[in-house]
């Protein structure tokens, strides 16, 4: 509650706020003034730096160079404006006819800032939201004006590898935290003109740079104006990941399945910005959204596409069996035994039934003791401090392992399931496609511990309408499964070899759909008699 | 509006529930039955599976299968009965093997059975035996080695001499009951016994012994009319049942060549067809067997090398058994009268109108059919070695 209160106090401004901070609140002309307010309007912190120097012998040319400490490149001030304002600017002539008639700011920004990325400035709120992003503030006394310097650089993460999307042949290289950063790693790949990068403020506090990137031509324009329509409808004080962009923008946010796609892989966004997909990203966060996802997106990995394809296509279909196995092996398993004995072969029966002798509860209990257990180690797991993680997984592997079975809590055969579940739970490239699976095998489990097989198949059946019902962004979630597409086929369960697929997924895509051109002549050439060189082998 | 499609949603949750769950350790497989007569009713008989024993963990003090026998004044009542001594529900989806006794069959099968092709859990496809010279009761109690109860020891035999024996072939319930239920076709069963001493044969100890007390072995096939058992045939005529029912897998043909010196071959595959020409007054059936096999044993002299020797001794085989057809023939005709070839069913699919007529007094007309066997063997390879070892100039 007082959390609440001390919000509403502070969103009650103050007075100085209110006068200055408006749109129209102009920049004064004495810099002794502008200064004060901006002291007054920042709370003087002790990161503002504001170094006032005098340029003309006279004394008579004062400014302010203003910086927040920390966030600006200190080397970078130092050296391409201190030093030139102070230094290099005293070899001119201030005094010149030629320069006394034009304005002394515009001979400052024109002749003597090596700065690549320069702007004007005349109001307090602007002056505020540049100096907080890390740009340099020059003030002028005597002037209302002043000047906006790129001077952004900040503790960076660098470049490193993806932690949660690993691959095993591909690039290594992940997004970081820093949007220019991520920009600049998919530019890196994709060198086309029609490479749009559209920025935009989200966030009444936190004022996050969000960038919609997309290529002109391939993406679908519904969707981009869509998502900009959605992505300006959004009012909210903070962003502080694109997991609430993910939020704000589905529409039915009580789904499991996610409707986006997330991704810490430049290569992963830039294969589907040529798929005609719309990618999301976030100042603050390594995770970029790509839009619109469809379910079996989420089997499909990128090295997918690097490895040979017959090799692809098997683990894809495996990815698929996984998917079945984590969803239901507990719950089979659970209606196996209390519904269906007869389904079993006799000795596996009896071995099962030799096994849950001493336990002293349901199966449904026991699935649900060992599955939570699981659960919560797993959660735990991530949580924890590193140090302590090797106590912790001993602790856990004895909870789950040996001990539980011979107290006589569980059977063996439950640590088999488990670990099933476990392990195929966690095939999928895409970290956040397990959370529904997870939640949904619970869901199963209680069906089928009720219904037997029966309440399995319509659990099924009602996850297959809901899925079905799903939508994208206008893009239906079970594409091209339903709508089925023949052609789609081609890379969805498995994946043909590259010189097979000619087209790009028309569902995506406006109207540029050749991919690859089919009466390319070397392609023709090699797809009839193999290259030169195989033939010469 | 989205409550009401909820609600539809929830209707086919009533169709069923938690009432048919069965928690697995409050359960009993039971994995055979044998039913015997006695003189006020039936006797019926269950192998329990003791789950703890059975496992690969167990400490193997105790037997993994226990026997009740119960009794009643009916099959059905015998078999409710039983709940008096066990303390968990009976499952008998898990019946392998269900035997019943002999004096039962004799006197009519088809008591004891409704009450079993009824029961919703029980499998079709288990397998059905008559006790041979023992109760049926005995046969389930004699503890046996590699297999880890007499159930499973049955069924994995049958299995084995189908494929390796072919004397006796598996009979499945559901097999059993259509030769029951149709007009043109007579049942039969394999025998089932137990050689050794009863006594000692239901001990642990029956189990470890290298060379055990008591075993249980398959007998020859019992034929029926109707329900009732009339006869138990010898391994010659049924092997020679199989060889006419195309129920041969692999088996062995003994050609003496000599005094006390076989030629033996190993069929490794045979095909019989049987056709019927029912133009004449009385129909005639030609049956052709092609049996294709290998040299299992050779103690006369002949050289092999030669096509023309391997043909004779493809000759010579084909005699024998064309005589153990036409032998096996004979005695369904003239001694059991039954037909459990389903000849009548051949003339039935062939033309039903005749079959009509001849249906009224089929037994006589079975007697007296006309028939001609052809039989072609190929002996597709001597063996590892070509011609026998023999010291002898024969």
């Amino acid at each position: 509650m007082s959390f609440f209160n001390l919000w509403k106090k502070t969103n009650k401004k103050s007075d100085i706020l209110q006068e200055y901070y408006g749109e129209a609140k102009k920049l004064k002309k004495s810099l002794s003034e502008n200064i004060k307010i901006i002291k007054d309007l920042l709370g003087n912190p002790n990161d503002l730096i504001i170094r006032e120097i005098v340029i003309s012998e006279k004394g008579d040319k004062k400014l302010a160079v203003i910086v927040i400490d920390g966030l600006t490149n200190a080397l970078f001030v130092h050296d391409f404006i201190l030093k030139e304002l102070m230094l290099a600017i005293r070899t001119t002539d201030l005094d010149d006819e030629i320069i006394k008639n034009t304005k002394f700011v515009n001979i400052i920004k024109n002749h003597s800032l090596p700065i690549s990325d320069i702007d004007n400035l005349d109001d307090f709120k602007k002056l505020c939201e540049k100096l907080l992003s890390g740009d340099t503030i020059i003030l002028f006394d005597g002037y209302n004006q002043g000047l906006v310097l790129d001077t952004k650089g900040w503790k960076d993460r660098g470049v490193s590898e993806p932690s949660a999307e690993t691959v095993v042949r591909g690039a290594r290289d992940s997004f970081n935290e820093t949007i220019r950063t991520s920009t600049m790693l998919i530019r890196r790949r994709i060198k086309d003109i029609n490479l749009r990068i559209e920025n935009k403020i989200i966030g009444e506090v936190t004022k996050t740079n969000v960038s919609v990137v997309y290529i002109d031509g391939l993406a679908n324009e519904k969707i981009i104006n869509d998502l900009k329509k959605r992505l300006e409808a959004i009012s909210i004080d903070g962003i502080l990941e694109s997991g609430y962009l993910e939020e704000l923008l589905i529409n039915k946010a009580y789904s499991l399945f996610p409707s986006m796609y997330t991704t810490e892989r430049p290569d992963k966004v830039c294969a589907n910005l040529l798929e005609g997909r719309i990618a999301i990203l976030t100042d603050g966060t390594p995770f970029v959204l790509v839009i619109p996802a469809v379910f079996i997106q989420f089997f499909q990995s990128t090295e997918d596409y690097f490895q040979r394809s017959i090799f692809s296509s098997f683990i894809r279909l495996l990815r698929f069996l996984s998917f079945f196995l984590a969803l239901l092996t507990p719950a089979v398993y659970i209606a196996i035994t209390t519904f269906h004995q007869e389904m079993l072969p006799t000795n596996l029966i009896i071995s099962i039934s030799g096994q849950r002798e001493s336990v002293p509860f349901p199966a449904l209990i026991e699935v649900l003791f060992m599955e939570l257990t699981f659960e919560i180690l797993r959660e735990a797991g991530l949580r924890m401090p590193r140090a302590i993680g090797q106590a912790i997984s001993i602790v856990g592997a004895l909870a789950l392992g040996e001990a539980a079975v011979n107290a006589g809590i569980v059977s063996t055969i439950m640590i088999i399931i488990v670990s099933i579940t476990a392990i195929t739970s966690l095939i999928f490239p895409e970290y956040n496609f397990s959370n529904p699976i997870r939640l949904l095998r619970f869901m199963f489990i209680i069906l089928s511990a009720a219904f037997g097989l029966y309440g399995i198949a319509l659990g099924l059946m009602f996850l297959t309408m809901h899925l079905c019902s799903l939508k994208s962004f206008g893009i239906p979630y079970m594409y091209p499964l339903a709508p089925f597409n023949f052609k789609a086929m081609k890379d969805t369960f498995i994946r043909t070899p590259i010189n097979t697929q000619f087209r790009r997924p028309s569902i995506f895509v406006e109207d540029d759909l050749v991919k690859q051109n089919k009466n390319n002549e070397v392609i023709k050439q090699t797809s009839k008699k193999g290259s030169e060189l195989e033939s010469e082998n | 509006m989205k409550i009401k499609y909820f609600c539809i949603f929830l209707l086919p949750f009533l169709l069923t529930g938690c009432w048919s769950a069965n928690e697995l350790n409050e359960l009993t497989l039971i994995t055979s039955m044998a039913i015997d007569k006695e003189e006020d009713g039936y006797l019926v008989t269950l192998a329990i599976t003791v789950p703890s024993e059975a496992t690969i963990n167990a400490p193997g003090r105790s037997a993994s299968t226990v026997v009740s026998s119960t009794r009643g004044i009916n099959a059905c009542d015998a078999f409710r009965r039983t709940s008096s001594k066990i303390s968990r529900t009976p499952n008998l989806s898990h019946i392998q093997n269900i035997i019943i006794s002999e004096e039962l069959a004799k006197e009519g099968i088809l008591p004891a059975i409704d009450c079993i092709i009824r029961d919703d859990q029980l499998r079709p496809t288990s397998f059905l035996f008559i006790a041979k010279g023992v109760k049926a009761k005995d046969v389930l109690a004699i503890n046996t080695s590699i297999e880890h109860s007499a159930s499973s020891k049955i069924s994995q035999m049958i299995k084995n001499a189908e494929v390796n024996y072919s004397i006796v072939n598996a009979v499945s319930l559901v097999e059993f009951i259509n030769s029951l239920t149709t007009p043109d076709k007579e049942a039969y069963l394999p025998g089932i016994g137990v050689y050794g001493d009863l006594e000692k044969g239901n001990t642990v100890d029956n189990s470890q012994d290298v060379a055990p007390s008591a075993i249980i072995y398959l007998a020859p096939y019992a034929l029926f009319k109707k329900d009732k058992m009339i006869a138990w045939l010898d391994d010659y005529t049924s092997k020679g049942v199989n060889f006419l029912l195309n129920d041969v897998k692999s088996t062995m043909i003994n050609y003496q060549c000599d005094n006390d010196r076989y030629f033996v071959l190993n069929v490794r595959k045979a095909k019989t067809k049987i056709k019927v020409n029912t133009k004449g007054k009385v129909p005639k059936f030609t049956i052709s067997a092609d049996i294709k096999g290998t040299i299992c044993q050779a103690d006369c002299r002949l050289d092999l090398t030669k096509t023309s020797k391997v043909k004779e001794l493809e000759n010579k085989f084909q005699r024998v058994i064309k005589q153990q057809l036409q032998k096996t023939m004979a005695n369904l005709q003239t001694n059991y009268t039954s037909d459990v070839l389903g000849l009548g069913g051949y003339i039935h699919r062939k033309d039903h109108k005749l079959w009509k007529n001849l249906n009224k007094d089929w037994e006589e007309v079975f007697k007296n059919l006309q028939y001609e066997i052809e039989v072609k063997v190929t002996i597709v390879q001597p063996g590892a070695i070509i011609n026998p070892i023999t010291n002898d100039d024969k």
